[in-house]
């Protein structure tokens, strides 16, 4: 039971996260594979696949050898930049400030741009080019949260290998059945709730890469999660209150 | 080579998209960091202000940037007038 409690939160945390990515991804494939074909998209996608197992790899190796300190501190601070700037894009699009993701449009916006290029050859290097850039960055996303989740203790690693692989399956199977964006997943729900853990997993991670004694040790995770979600909250109700920012008349 | 420019444009963005946001965030971080390598054995409460400071940078970062978003809103539609 216990060790489930440690294991539970990275694999969730690495499933939806990784889900987001993957969904993204998938846009932009389908999007090649309708308009330019699926040899183009399905290589640009396989290359960028490799290339990324390739990197991870040869620095995974190197990681290592890195002192554990170093590594909690370094995937702490770039966990929290990344969980915070997800998490402050969630409030501003829960609050209209900023347009909500929408996969639909994002995979006619991808289909017109490449329509609009040159007509199909035999090699399509627009196709190739387009589909293996999005697997790359979503890939390297991908990476760096399963690191992030997984930094300072080996044993949730794999959980967090786990989830993500989870998450590849289902949303390649669904994709498969589908032969169309996701566009029906609550995108920015989803990434409200990643902002929220990988802020906490940063923070906690900055903690143990400083030597600081976290109260309650990894309970400390539920506690951090909790304080983002408040603070969250806090900023959604800031954001709907003019008068508390003094926006009142330049607010929509 | 300006896909793969664009490749590591998006990368940074992954991290930073406001550089006053993440410069904050850094801020609050490196004082903690002192703060805990002034002591021995650092105490559970930098932790817990750690926490605070990063929360206040939320609520801060997002207010302001909703405000700067309102703003430039009211301009353009006073300019479309």
């Amino acid at each position: 039971m216990s060790a489930w409690f440690h294991v539970a939160p990275s694999i969730a945390s690495a499933f939806l996260a990784s889900a987001v990515e993957f969904i993204e991804a998938l846009t932009v494939v389908l999007a090649v594979g309708v308009t330019r074909g699926w040899r183009p998209a399905l290589l640009g996608a396989g290359a960028a696949a490799l290339l990324l197992i390739g990197l991870v790899a040869v620095f995974g190796r190197e990681l290592g050898l890195l002192p554990l300190a170093m590594v909690q501190l370094g995937v702490g601070i770039l966990a929290a930049l990344f969980g915070l700037r997800w998490l402050r894009k969630a409030v501003l699009r829960s609050t209209g400030f900023i347009a909500l993701h929408d996969e639909a449009a994002a995979y006619d916006k991808e289909v017109q741009r490449l329509s609009g290029e040159d007509a199909r050859r035999g090699c399509d290097i627009a196709g190739f080019v387009t589909a293996f850039k999005i697997v790359m960055i979503e890939g390297i996303e991908v990476v760096f949260i399963i690191i992030a989740l997984g930094a300072g203790d080996s044993s949730l690693l794999i959980p967090a290998i786990v989830g993500a692989g989870a998450a590849l399956m289902l949303v390649i199977a669904a994709g498969f059945v589908l032969h169309r964006p996701l566009a029906r997943i609550p995108e920015n729900s989803l990434k409200f709730v990643v902002g929220v853990l990988l802020s906490a997993f940063g923070t906690f991670w900055i903690g143990e890469g400083l030597g600081v004694p976290w109260p309650g040790s990894d309970l400390a995770l539920a506690y951090l999660a909790a304080a983002y979600l408040g603070g969250a909250l806090l900023a959604i109700a800031a954001c709907r209150t003019p008068s508390a920012s003094g926006w009142k008349e330049a607010r929509p | 080579m300006t896909w793969l420019v664009a490749i590591l444009r998006e990368l940074l963005a992954i991290f930073v998209d406001d550089l006053a946001y993440a410069i904050g965030i850094l801020a609050i971080i490196a004082v903690m960091g002192f703060a805990a390598h002034a002591f021995a054995r650092p105490s559970p409460l930098i932790g817990i202000e750690l926490l605070a400071g990063l929360v206040a940078a939320l609520i801060t970062g997002t207010m302001l940037k909703a405000r700067s978003i309102a703003h430039a809103r009211a301009r353009a539609g006073r300019d479309q007038k």
